[in-house]
C-alpha cells in the first residue's frame, strides 16, 4: 500500500506544476502591441493576411478561428457573451449577417477607415459600424463526369426539377452559414411565402441535405451528387484541386434573379483592449492590396472594386448579383432559420 | 475521536461543494439567466422546456436512435467479449489491449473513417455494376454510430464480463450446459456494467448531432443549434436543452441503479472460466461475427485515415505547422484529466451513495446535466461566470478551455469513481478508520489506492473526450491558441482531407498513447495491490442493497456502518 501511496505521491504534484505552468505560461504580458481578432474566414486563407500585418506592422496578431461546424453558435456568441468586458479587438467575418446581429447587439463600434473610399456604398454600413470588401458568391458545382456541358444546371430552380434524381442534387442546411444567408435573402427578394414555397419544394421532393457547404463540394466532386449549392471558396478549392467539376453561377439570364454576393465584413469592437491596434488592422484588411491578396489565394471571387488581376478559377466580372439589401437580407434572417428549421429538422 | 470525525466530514462537504461548484456553476449561471427571463414574463419561453408537436417526435426519434445504437452497442460488445474466452490466454489479453486502447480513440475519428470506407464501398459496387444505394437514411445513421462508438462498447462489456465471480460459475458448471450458465449465471452478474456502458452509449447517441446530420436524420440535438443559432439567446437554448438532460438524466441512473446489485469482489478479477467454455454452433457463430465486425472497426479507422494521408504531398508541412497545437491540446487535456481527479474523488462516492437513497434521482439529473447540455452553452456559462473585473488572468489564461473541459465531462469520470465505489469492500474502510492515527490517512493509504483503477479510467476517458472537445473551447479558448481538434475541424471545412486525415491519425496516435498507459498503469496497479478476496472470510458476502455480511453475522451497510446481528443483520 504505501508503494502505490508513493506513486500516487509523486505523480499528482507532478501533473499539477504541469498544470500550473500551462496556465501561467500562457497569460498574456502586460505591455505587449497586440491585436485580438476573432475570424470565421477559414484559418487557410486567413493566416497569411494576419502574417502578413504582423511582419509589416510589428503588431503582434492573436487570432481566434471559428469552424464551420459550431453552425454560426462559435465565435459570435463569444462575442456577444463578452460584451461587457470584451477580448477582442476586431471582428473580421466570410459574410455579413453575423455582423449585423452584433451591431444590433451593440458589439461593435463604428469606424470609418480611410482605406473603404473606393468600396460602393453598398457594401459599407451608414454609420460605419462595419465595412464589407472581397465577396463571395453562392454557385451551382456540377460534377463534370456525371452531368454533359448542355445538361448543366442554370438555376437554383433546377433543383427542384424531377428530370435530377432528388438524391443526386443537394445543399447544405439552410439554417447555417452563408446557405442561411441564402435563404433570407430568398426571404427577402421572392416575398416570404414564395421563398418557403420554394423550400417547401425541395424538402418535399427529398433532396440531399448535408453538414455544410464543404460537404456539398466533396460529394458532388466525389460523384455521389450530380450538382449542388455552395459557395465560391468551396468550388474552387475543389477545381484547384482537379476534381471533375465545373461551376455555375445561377439565374443570370435577362429577368432571372442573380445570385448572392456576400462580401467579407470587418468591425471593430467597442471597447476592445487594443482600439489603436484594432484600427490599424482594419485599414490592412479593407485595403486594395490585401483584396487583391484575398482574391488571389482563392478566398473571394467576387471583389467589391476593380482590381489588378480576377480570381484564377472562375470569371465573375459580369456576374449578376441578387438586388437585395444586406440590411434587408439581415432582417428576414432569424425568422427563416426558425422556418426553415421547422421544414428540415423533423 | 468525535471531532475528528467532524472536521473530516466538514472537510468532504467542503470538497464536494467545490467540485460541484466546478462542474455546475457555468450552467447555474445560465440556470438563472433563464429563470429571470421566465419570471420576467419572457413570452413562451418556459414552454421551451415542454417538448411538444414536432419537437416532441424529435426527442423520440433521438431517443429511438441512442436506444437502438445502445443495445446493438453493448450485444456487439457482449458477443465480441464472450468470443475472446475462447482465445488461447495471451491472445486474449492482447486483443482485450487493442479493444481498451482502441476504446481511446475519439469516436468522430471513427466516424470519418467509416463514412469514407462507406464512399470507397460504394464506388467500387457501382463500378462494378451494382446500383447507387442512398447514402441516407435512420439505418446508416445507427450503423455508423454503432461502429464509431464499438471500441467503447466492447471495452465497457469487457469490464462488466471482467467482474464476474468465478465461484458462482464453476458451481454452476457441473449443473447445466455453458451456454445456460452464460445466459443464467454470467450474463446476469456482468448486466450491472453492461448496463451503465449501455448508457453512456445512449448518453453520446443522444447529444450527437453530426452523425445523425450526416444522413439526415433530424434528432432534437440538431433543433437545439438551430434555435441558438437563430435567436442567439443561451438561456432559452438551455431551456429546450431540459427534456434532452432529463431523458438522459433518467437512462443514466437507470442503468447506474443496477450496480449495487454486483457481486463484490474487489482484486478477484482474473479469468471467469476455469477451463474454456464449449459453445453451441449457433452462439460460435455470432460471436464469430461480432468478433469480425470488431477487427474491422479496429481496421477501418487505420486504413482509411493512412490511405488518405499518404496521398496528402504537404503532409509533413501539415504537421510541422500543427506542433504547437498538438502540445497545447495534450496540455490542456491533462490538465483537465487531472483536475477531473479531485471532482470525482470528492462526489464519486457521495453519489454512489446517494443512489440507495431517495435523493439518488436528482444526484443523478445533476451529473448527467453539463453532459447533456449543448458545448456551447458551457462556453457562454464560462464566460459569464469568469470574465469579470479582477479575474483577467485566470480568463485570459488557458484554465478557461480546462475548466471547459472539466465542467461537460468531469461527471463521466464520477459516474466512474462512483461505479468503482460500489466495488471497494466497505470492510477495508471499516477497518482502516479504526487503525488508521488519523482520518486523512485512511483515505489516501486505502480508499484512495482501492479507487484508483477507477479514478484512472475516469481520468483517461476525460482526457479522450477534452482532446476532442471543440464548441466549448472555441468559445473560451484565450487569443492566439488553439488546440488539435479547432484546427482539423478548420481544415474539415476547407476540404483538405488528407491533411485532416494525417491530423486525425495524429490523434488516434496520442488517444493510443494515452489508452496504453492508462491500460499499463491500471496493470501495474493490479500488481501492486493484494488480492482483497484471500484477505476476506469466505463466508463474508454480499446482499442486494449492497451491504456485506460478516461471518459473525453483523452487516457493514453501504455507507460503512456497522449492524449488529441482534439489529436484523442475520444473514437471510
Amino acid at each position: 500500500m504505501s508503494t502505490s501511496s508513493r506513486f500516487l505521491g509523486r505523480v499528482i504534484p507532478a501533473l499539477l506544476l504541469g498544470l500550473l505552468l500551462l496556465t501561467s505560461c500562457t497569460m498574456l504580458p502586460a505591455g505587449r502591441r497586440a491585436v485580438v481578432v476573432y475570424t470565421s474566414v477559414d484559418r487557410v486563407f486567413s493566416e497569411p493576411i494576419l502574417d502578413a500585418f504582423e511582419a509589416e506592422t510589428g503588431i503582434e496578431v492573436l487570432p481566434v478561428y471559428d469552424v464551420e461546424a459550431a453552425k454560426t453558435t462559435g465565435l459570435m456568441n463569444r462575442l456577444i457573451a463578452e460584451k461587457d468586458r470584451p477580448k477582442a479587438d476586431v471582428f473580421w467575418s466570410g459574410e455579413f449577417a453575423m455582423t449585423i446581429t452584433l451591431q444590433d447587439e451593440g458589439v461593435l463600434a463604428p469606424y470609418r477607415s480611410d482605406q473603404c473610399a473606393d468600396i460602393p456604398a453598398v457594401f459599407v454600413d451608414p454609420e460605419y459600424h462595419w465595412i464589407g470588401f472581397a465577396g463571395r458568391a453562392r454557385v451551382l458545382i456540377v460534377n463534370t463526369d456525371e452531368v454533359p456541358p448542355d445538361r448543366f444546371p442554370r438555376s437554383i430552380d433546377d433543383l427542384l426539377d424531377p428530370a435530377w434524381p432528388a438524391d443526386r442534387v443537394g445543399i447544405a442546411y439552410p439554417m447555417f452559414g452563408t446557405t442561411a444567408t441564402q435563404a433570407a435573402a430568398l426571404y427577402a427578394d421572392l416575398g416570404p411565402e414564395a421563398a418557403r414555397d420554394y423550400f417547401q419544394g425541395l424538402v418535399d421532393r427529398g433532396v440531399r441535405v448535408v453538414d455544410g457547404n464543404s460537404v456539398v463540394r466533396d460529394m458532388v466532386a466525389a460523384g455521389q451528387l450530380a450538382f449542388g449549392l455552395t459557395d465560391t471558396d468551396d468550388a474552387c478549392s475543389a477545381v484547384e484541386r482537379g476534381d471533375p467539376v465545373a461551376i455555375v453561377f445561377p439565374d443570370q439570364g435577362e429577368g432571372d434573379l442573380g445570385t448572392l454576393v456576400i462580401p467579407n465584413t470587418v468591425a471593430l469592437v467597442a471597447g476592445g483592449p487594443n482600439p489603436e491596434q484594432g484600427r490599424a488592422f482594419i485599414d490592412y484588411l479593407v485595403s486594395v492590396e490585401t483584396e487583391q491578396r484575398l482574391v488571389d489565394s482563392g478566398w473571394s471571387h467576387v471583389p467589391v472594386r476593380p482590381l489588378e488581376s480576377g480570381p484564377a478559377c472562375i470569371d465573375a466580372s459580369n456576374v449578376r448579383a441578387m438586388d437585395v439589401a444586406l440590411g434587408q437580407v439581415y432582417r428576414e434572417l432569424a425568422r427563416s432559420q426558425v422556418e426553415l428549421g421547422e421544414m428540415f429538422v423533423r | 475521536m468525535s471531532w475528528r470525525v467532524g472536521w473530516g466530514a466538514a472537510a468532504r462537504g467542503v470538497l464536494a461543494a467545490l467540485a460541484l461548484a466546478l462542474v455546475l456553476s457555468p450552467l447555474a449561471a445560465l440556470v438563472a439567466q433563464a429563470a429571470a427571463a421566465v419570471l420576467g414574463g419572457a413570452g413562451g419561453w418556459a414552454s421551451l422546456a415542454v417538448p411538444t408537436g414536432r419537437r416532441a417526435t424529435l426527442l423520440a426519434q433521438s431517443a429511438s436512435l441512442a436506444l437502438a445504437v445502445a443495445l446493438a452497442g453493448m450485444a456487439l460488445g457482449v458477443l465480441a467479449g464472450v468470443a475472446l474466452w475462447r482465445l488461447p490466454p495471451r491472445q486474449r489479453a492482447l486483443a482485450r489491449w487493442a479493444v481498451w486502447v482502441a476504446a481511446f480513440v475519439p469516436p468522430y475519428v471513427h466516424a470519418l473513417a467509416w463514412s469514407a470506407a462507406a464512399d470507397r464501398l460504394q464506388r467500387s459496387l457501382v463500378s462494378i455494376g451494382f446500383p447507387r444505394l442512398p447514402m441516407r437514411g435512420w439505418g446508416l445513421a445507427w450503423w455508423v454510430q454503432v461502429m464509431a462508438l464499438a471500441p467503447l462498447a466492447v471495452g465497457l462489456a469487457l469490464a462488466g464480463l471482467q467482474s464476474l465471480d468465478r465461484d458462482a460459475i464453476d458451481a454452476a458448471r457441473p449443473l447445466r450446459p455453458d451456454t445456460a450458465v452464460l445466459l443464467r449465471v454470467a450474463l446476469p452478474m456482468a448486466a450491472p456494467l453492461v448496463a451503465a456502458g449501455g448508457a453512456l452509449l445512449f448518453l453520446l447517441t443522444l447529444t450527437d448531432y453530426a452523425v445523425p446530420s450526416l444522413f439526415q436524420v433530424g434528432v432534437y440535438a440538431m433543433e437545439l443549434l438551430t434555435e441558438f443559432s437563430a435567436h442567439h439567446e443561451p438561456a432559452r437554448a438551455l431551456l429546450l436543452a431540459l427534456p434532452l438532460a432529463l431523458l438522459a438524466a433518467l437512462v443514466v441512473a437507470v442503468g447506474q441503479r443496477m450496480l449495487p446489485l454486483l457481486p463484490q469482489r474487489p482484486g478477484a478479477a482474473g479469468e471467469a472460466w476455469g477451463l474454456p467454455p464449449r459453445w453451441p454452433p449457433w452462439l460460435v457463430g455470432l460471436q464469430t461475427a461480432a468478433g469480425a465486425l470488431l477487427m474491422a472497426q479496429l481496421a477501418v479507422p487505420l486504413v482509411a485515415l493512412v490511405a488518405l494521408a499518404v496521398a496528402e504531398p504537404a503532409l509533413a508541412d501539415t504537421l510541422r505547422s500543427a506542433g504547437g497545437e498538438i502540445a497545447y491540446s495534450l496540455g490542456v487535456a491533462a490538465a483537465a484529466a487531472l483536475v477531473a481527479l479531485p471532482v470525482a474523488l470528492a462526489l464519486g462516492p457521495m453519489l454512489a451513495r446517494g443512489m440507495a437513497g431517495r435523493g439518488g434521482g436528482w444526484l443523478w439529473l445533476l451529473a448527467a446535466f453539463p453532459v447533456a447540455v449543448p458545448a456551447p452553452l458551457v462556453g457562454v456559462g464560462l464566460i459569464a461566470l469568469w470574465n469579470r473585473p479582477g479575474l483577467e488572468a485566470l480568463y485570459d489564461s488557458s484554465a478557461m478551455p480546462v475548466l471547459a473541459a472539466v465542467a461537460r465531462f468531469a461527471p463521466l469520470a464520477v459516474a466512474v469513481v462512483a461505479a468503482q465505489w460500489r466495488r471497494v469492500d466497505p470492510a477495508f474502510l471499516d477497518v482502516a478508520r479504526v487503525l488508521q492515527a488519523r482520518p486523512w490517512q485512511a483515505g489516501l493509504q486505502v480508499a484512495l489506492p482501492l479507487l484508483a483503477p477507477g479514478c484512472l479510467a475516469g481520468m483517461g476517458i476525460v482526457f479522450v473526450l477534452s482532446l476532442g472537445e471543440l464548441g466549448a473551447t472555441l468559445l473560451v479558448a484565450p487569443p492566439g491558441r488553439s488546440t488539435l481538434t479547432l484546427r482539423i475541424y478548420n481544415y474539415l471545412h476547407y476540404g483538405a482531407s488528407g491533411d485532416v486525415a494525417g491530423l486525425c491519425l495524429v490523434v488516434l496516435a496520442l488517444a493510443l498513447l494515452v489508452g496504453a498507459g492508462t491500460m499499463a498503469v491500471l496493470a501495474a496497479w493490479g500488481r501492486l495491490l493484494p488480492d482483497s478476496s484471500r484477505l476476506l472470510p469466505d463466508s463474508s458476502r454480499v446482499l442486494p442493497d449492497g451491504s456485506r455480511v460478516l461471518p459473525d453475522g453483523s452487516r457493514v451497510l453501504p455507507d460503512g456502518s456497522h449492524v449488529s446481528p441482534d439489529r436484523g443483520g442475520g444473514t437471510p
